[in-house]
């Protein structure tokens, strides 16, 4: 890809997007010409963002519902998952242990363990929380552990060396180093987080006033509104564009890149 | 010049995966001066490297005193500062003036507006003057451990430990290294203690020679030549020699043991 | 990148139009599985569970279709919103569902219409919150459960409260969506709701119990008699299919005399389906207001008021629009003054 600037670099990429998002509605709209499928199995681009209009104001208040319950449920997980991983680091049975609770619990779809959240927790926000809580730790805790193991021994004990210890070592050097997988981590988690909230409202959809995107969909889905399940969809799609691209790029442009830390 | 660094009858043990005791380091003593720069040499897993980290005071040690200025060494610190072998101490997050600020604040030894100037100072010292604002990934092999010599020197250590610090490096950067090392030992006094496999970078560097087989010193030797030194005359190569024979009479018959040990040392674990 | 970003766009494109024609293949293939069996109609029906679904059961297993020469191919399919899109997409012929659902989809253009009323039953809102006497007793924090937006509980609350409160989204905060049997646990633990809007027998069930009380009964909220379900069939199978069709309604009127006159040995073939004692689902069959008829009942009655509340765009001009002939045929058209029948099709 040669040498990256940051503004640059953002451009390119976002061009690159709309390009492929314009695309992506010409062939939408070849697709439904050349089918003859009706607005009710395929509608039309414009009729989908005559519908996200119309609805904006619901729209943005259940994005806002979504993006809050998943900043809780991030910021839960990550606590827990930082925790786990010192546990894990203070013991050989702790290490065992939840190495053997990741493998696992891992591949277990957050969704999954829904109908066990709803037993505990009831039908409303609680459950969501915790069915988001759960899809993003495990990821949250393989990377953080994965990233404490790959800190190089060499930089610890210049750490040491110099009379650092505990909590300073862990902000001043583990962190640091281990931020490309900590930032891997956090990037999965984010993604399951999002995709286990609208999972989660689409599936028991109980949520009254408060819902987010997934009830939104829901709701389009049960009136037929098809447009407003694409409408919902794609706004969906674009937050998860726009977190990917602006704010997790921008974090690694000034991190890991400049570092050139960056795993994979 | 008065001694520094004591070790007495310092014996540091190990582990095997299977729960038998093996030996690190056994009874060792010696002293170090003040200003000296002395070399440890033998062949690789012999436990050297285990001796100068129990100087550092990463390994905690089975029985025997560690004295550096007369006090007793319990837990690493900043008046013994480690330079390893691998590329990699170097924070990678931080540019080369910032990895020499961190130190330093670290230590809190320097007051905070002399920092900058005290790093870039340190940079000059090792011939990196222009690259205080590069990236450790920016850095040559050679480059990241002259970096990592002047974080070193930046806080103000009473001995350098310096661990095979060029074994990663072609001939011509050690070349280069050695003559930049002996400059810096020069201005800033610091004492050395370099451990290395190499007998002639040995030879090269320091005033004395330890020569270590497994656990235990075989010979400890005042270096009888010159600064600088020559590779091409007698005397050198007589010393070699000397040197080589120490480790070739005494290796017929702990040669078996040493086998078994370092086949086993990535499996040790510190008692 | 550019390169990598055009080769998505191509294979994307491929893959869209590969699927455009696939669908257009599929649709066909299946017309011809249609004649498999030789002097046979066969018609693809929904069917969900629950005792609504009783007549249709027993149907299936006293071979009430085959009589006439119908093959029914029964497809199981999770929730309402399913079927219907099912029916949308062509993978259907025939399906069950609530007159407002219904409405929904017809606004939206799925092309099916009324062959058979399907039931009269009691729809209620109950609650055991002895301060909950009416709809507008209903505090914010007060969750409503019922089984789907757009569902004919969820317009009959809306209707209920556009005639108290003025408002038929009023309550539209406190609901919550939860499929019948899940709906009824919760009431029973009196956990997560304190109100459930729904159907027997697990409206039977919750009002046995002390202090559970009905707080909206769904005739009054409508003002007359409703049919539950109706029966409906897909455009194409009613004009492709006239045999077929044919069979289909005479079935359904068929096996619906017989559970009307034959409750006892219904609960006795269909015990063993639900899982429950033949006593219980006998009581549930009989009970007060369950009416086992095929006749149309109110099928105009919720249109104007989901016009007016927006959850539908149009209404139907016509029965016609809504109906096909048998149904129209049984309603009349009389001259003058509206028949009884033509009068009970509106809500008052």
């Amino acid at each position: 890809m040669g040498k990256i600037k940051g503004g640059g670099f953002l451009l390119r990429r976002l061009f690159s997007k709309v390009f492929f998002i314009l695309t992506v509605a010409c062939i939408w709209e070849a697709v439904k010409a050349i089918g003859g499928y009706s607005d009710l199995l395929l509608p039309g681009v414009m009729s989908i963002l005559r519908s996200l209009w119309l609805e904006r104001i619901q729209i943005f208040h259940m994005t806002l519902f979504s993006l809050q319950i998943i900043g809780i449920g991030l910021l839960v997980a990550i606590v827990l998952a930082i925790c786990a991983t010192i546990l894990a680091f203070s013991g050989r049975i702790f290490s065992e242990i939840i190495t053997d609770v990741l493998a696992i619990l891992h591949p277990l779809p957050g969704i999954a363990i829904l109908p066990i959240a709803i037993l505990w927790f009831g039908i409303g926000t609680k459950s969501i929380l915790f069915v988001i809580i759960f899809s993003a730790v495990w990821p949250l805790i393989n990377h953080f552990y994965t990233g404490f193991r790959s800190i190089p021994a060499n930089q610890l004990e210049v750490g040491r060396n110099l009379g650092l210890s505990g909590l300073k070592l862990g902000r001043d050097i583990m962190l640091p180093a281990s931020f490309p997988h900590i930032l891997g981590g956090i990037r999965t988690g984010w993604a399951r987080a999002w995709q286990a909230s609208v999972a989660a409202e689409l599936v028991f959809g109980a949520a009254g006033g408060n819902g987010g995107l997934g009830w939104f969909l829901y709701k389009k889905r049960f009136m037929m509104e098809t447009p407003g399940v694409f409408a919902g969809m794609l706004v969906i799609v674009l937050i998860g564009i726009a977190v990917e691209y602006i704010v997790f790029t921008w974090v690694e442009i000034n991190t890991v890149r400049k570092w050139k830390t960056i795993i994979n | 010049m008065g001694e520094l660094l004591k070790l007495c009858d310092v014996t540091k043990l190990y582990k095997t995966s299977e729960g038998k005791e093996a030996v690190g380091v056994q009874h060792v003593s010696f002293t170090v001066d003040e200003g000296e720069f002395i070399s440890i040499i033998g062949p690789s897993g012999c436990g050297k490297s285990t001796l100068l980290r129990c100087i550092a005071g990463f390994e905690k040690i089975n029985d025997g005193n560690i004295y550096l200025d007369g006090t007793l060494i319990k837990k690493p610190g900043p008046d013994r500062f480690m330079i390893f072998q691998g590329l990699d101490q170097l924070f990678p997050w931080l540019t080369l003036k910032q990895n020499i600020a961190f130190a330093m604040k670290a230590v809190k030894a320097v007051k905070s507006d002399e920092i900058m100037q005290r790093a870039q100072n340190n940079l000059e010292l090792v011939g990196l003057s222009g690259f205080g604002d590069y990236y450790p990934y920016q850095l040559s092999g050679g480059m990241k451990q002259r970096a990592s010599i002047a974080r070193a020197l930046s806080v103000g250590p009473k001995v350098l430990l310096m661990d095979e610090p060029f074994g990663s490096l072609d001939a011509f950067s050690r070349k280069a290294m050695h003559h930049m090392l002996l400059k810096v030992w020069n201005k800033t006094k610091v004492t050395i203690i370099f451990v290395t496999h190499d007998i002639e970078e040995a030879i090269d560097l320091s005033d004395r020679i330890i020569a270590f087989a497994p656990g235990c010193i075989l010979a400890d030797i005042k270096n009888p030549l010159e600064r600088p030194r020559v590779r091409e005359t007698a005397l050198y190569r007589n010393f070699f020699s000397e040197l080589n024979g120490i480790f070739e009479t005494n290796f017929k018959g702990i040669d078996l043991e040493f086998e078994r040990l370092s086949a086993k040392k990535a499996k040790l674990i510190s008692v | 990148m550019y390169k990598k970003a055009q080769k998505v766009v191509v294979v994307l494109l491929l893959g869209l139009l590969a699927t455009a024609f696939m669908a257009g293949c599929s649709g066909k293939s299946e017309n011809s599985e249609v004649k498999l069996d030789e002097g046979l109609e066969t018609i693809r029906v929904a069917k969900q569970f629950g005792l609504v679904y009783a007549p249709l059961m027993v149907a299936e297993k006293k071979d009430f279709f085959s009589k006439y020469g119908l093959n029914v191919q029964w497809k199981t399919l999770g929730s309402g919103g399913a079927v219907r899109e099912a029916m949308a997409a062509n993978e259907l012929d025939a399906a069950f569902m609530g007159i407002p659902p219904f409405l929904i989809g017809w606004d939206k253009g799925v092309e099916a219409k009324i062959a058979a009323g399907y039931t009269v039953s009691p729809v209620s809102l109950v609650t055991y919150d002895p301060l909950i006497k009416s709809v507008k007793d209903f505090k914010p924090e007060h969750k409503i459960a019922l089984p789907s937006p757009g569902s004919i509980q969820h317009i009959l609350l809306a209707m209920e409260l556009e005639k108290v409160m003025g408002d038929p989204n009023a309550l539209d905060d406190n609901l919550v969506a939860l499929p019948h049997p899940d709906g009824a646990q919760a009431m029973l633990s009196k956990k997560d709701i304190v109100a459930h809007f729904t159907t027997p027998p697990y409206l039977f069930e919750e009002l046995s119990k002390p202090g559970y009380h009905m707080v909206l009964d769904g005739f009054d909220a409508f003002g007359g008699d409703f049919n539950f379900n109706v029966a409906l069939v897909t455009q194409q199978y009613h004009d492709n299919n006239p045999k077929g069709y044919a069979a289909f309604v005479m079935g359904l009127n068929d096996v619906m005399n017989w559970v009307n006159e034959n409750k006892e040995e219904t609960a006795e073939i269909l015990a063993p389906e639900f899982k429950i004692e033949k006593e219980k689902l006998l009581e549930y069959l009989e009970s007060d207001g369950m009416n086992y008829t095929t006749a149309p009942y109110g099928i105009m009655g919720f249109a104007n008021f989901m016009k007016e509340s927006g959850y539908i765009s149009k209404i139907p001009e016509d029965l016609q629009d809504i109906a096909w002939e048998n149904v129209l045929a049984q309603i009349g058209k009389r001259e003058g003054k509206p028949s009884t029948m033509e009068k009970i099709q509106w809500a008052k």
